[in-house]
């Protein structure tokens, strides 16, 4: 240290501060990816403060069901029933954090049986659902259970991933499933 | 005076029915409660509404506002799509009561057919090929009957312009053209449009009636409002309900389509219960949806370049005193 001279000891002092700014404040500058879209449906569950907007989508080319483009937002499986109709309607969701910030269903591991998710359509009109059961599956497991069902009641599943991340598969390795009916 | 009135309802008799062969309206079974049905829906803009029911495959980036009892490809897309198809059956084999020259034909402007802009009931049909388009003045739909246009080419029709409705009903209209269809801006449409080559709607269109497009892409741009219009006495089954299960017994119309607005009147025979079995929903595998640990935030990064450049800045200052 003492053979360094004064002036490359301020110069490499000022580069560490401002290393350390651009990361605190790089995130403000660039592109926000949690830039919410115009829905008109929303989905909320009210205990653990999620109020999102929902996107459709469909499958991914290898046959999963696709995500939202905003992890702010939640995204409805629109080759399966409307939520509020009879079926297995499907809404998925991102968890994790981005730039510091959580995605829409960082924290739905939280929710518990009993719990009342909302969901209001275009014209302003709320289906209450209440949370039966909440399990994890493999990524790669038959998830008929998940989007289909013929007792000819009305139920709404959520999804997002759980679990450790793999870096091999880029991928958590569980997704958490939340079952809920209909409320009578 | 007997033998007039006999000889009067003789002649009603035969003219009823020559009336009803000039043009007829055709069934559109499953196919009737669909606003837009297509393989791909597009809409990017909020501020559409369609009422009545959405189907496709690929759907939209945005939802359109509007109530719909179906919305994607689930039970009754498939069959929609087919009885779709049987429409336009029933009215490509429909004669002609009018033919257009050869040629692009403006039926806003076209004094051929009749007084310029004014159309009664009958099958309307371009030849050459011919499109057809709906001019700045419009056109209107003059009397309770059966309107259908066969066209040998696109359907387009310009800003502002308009289709209105005086005495006939936007269920006995409709529209087959063999290319895409194209309606203006702020422009206002009536009847059901059987083309499977495209439809596409500019800004703020209003259309009472039916974008039948199984097959191929209908496009709404923003503001515009497709309002499926109500013929009851259309539902195959009054009574009936539900998309999978049992439909428990009602009341089937037969004979002439009874949407339509004139001719012999429907029967009603009592049928019995029947089963209908539910289109299967796809199921998907289970969604990527984490994201990777190392974007979760830089705190610890943030900390340990900190603490390096004060370590840096207070040796620098120490150097500093001690030289001066």
């Amino acid at each position: 240290m003492k053979s360094v001279p004064n002036r490359i000891l301020l110069l490499l002092s000022l580069l560490g501060f401002a290393s350390a700014l651009t990361i605190v404040f790089y995130p403000l500058f660039k592109k926000p990816i949690h830039t919410s879209v115009a829905s008109s449906m929303r989905l909320k569950i009210p205990r653990i403060g999620i109020d999102a907007a929902v996107e459709s989508v469909g499958t991914s080319p290898d046959g999963a069901m696709d995500v939202p483009q905003n992890l702010d937002d939640v995204a409805w499986f629109n080759l399966g029933p409307r939520p509020g109709a009879v079926g297995s309607a499907v809404i998925d969701g991102h968890s994790g954090w981005s730039h510091g910030i959580p995605a829409v269903f960082d924290n739905l591991y939280t929710i518990q049986k009993g719990d009342t998710i909302l969901v209001q359509d275009q014209n302003g009109i709320t289906t209450t659902f209440v949370v039966r059961d909440v399990k994890t599956y493999d990524p790669k497991a038959n998830a008929s259970a998940v989007f289909t069902s013929s007792d000819g009641k009305t139920h709404l599943n959520l999804i997002t991933c759980t679990g450790p991340w793999s870096a091999i598969q880029k991928t958590h390795v569980s997704r958490l499933v939340v079952f809920s009916d209909m409320e009578k | 005076m007997v033998i007039v009135t006999m000889v009067m309802t003789m002649l009603a008799s035969f003219a009823s029915p020559l009336i009803a062969s000039a043009a007829t309206t055709p069934s559109l079974g499953s196919a009737a409660t669909y606003g837009i049905l297509s393989s791909t829906y597009t809409n990017t803009t909020a501020g559409t509404t369609i009422n009545g029911d959405v189907g496709f495959t690929t759907g939209p980036a945005l939802l359109p506002g509007g109530t719909h009892n179906n919305y994607g490809s689930g039970s009754p897309y498939a069959t929609a799509g087919s009885d779709q198809a049987n429409a336009l059956s029933n009215i490509n084999n429909q004669a002609c009561t009018f033919t257009f020259a050869p040629g692009a034909i403006d039926l806003a402007t076209d004094t051929t057919h009749g007084t310029i802009g004014v159309y009664t009931p009958g099958v309307y049909c371009t030849s050459g090929p011919g499109a057809a388009s709906i001019g700045t003045a419009g056109i209107i739909l003059s009397g309770i009957g059966t309107y259908i246009f066969k066209i040998d080419g696109a359907l387009t029709s310009v800003a502002n312009s308009a289709v209105t409705l005086q005495g006939a009903s936007a269920c006995d209209v409709f529209w087959a053209p063999t290319q895409a269809t194209t309606l203006g801006a702020d422009s206002t449409f009536v009847g059901t449009n059987i083309d499977a080559s495209g439809i596409t709607l500019e800004s703020n269109v209003g259309w009472k009636g039916q974008a039948l497009a199984f097959g191929g892409t209908v496009t709404t741009v923003v503001d515009d409002t497709i309002t499926v219009p109500s013929c009851t006495s259309q539902t195959p089954i009054p009574g009936g309900s539900g998309t999978a299960g049992t439909i428990s017994g009602g009341c089937l119309w037969t004979g002439p389509n009874p949407c339509s607005s004139y001719g012999p009147q429907p029967q009603k025979i009592q049928i019995a219960p029947v089963a209908i079995a539910a289109v299967p929903v796809p199921v998907a595998t289970l969604p990527n949806t984490g994201l990777p640990p190392d974007t979760k935030n830089n705190t610890s990064s943030v900390i340990i370049i900190s603490s390096l450049s004060a370590l840096l800045l207070i040796t620098y200052i120490v150097r500093g005193r001690k030289i001066s």
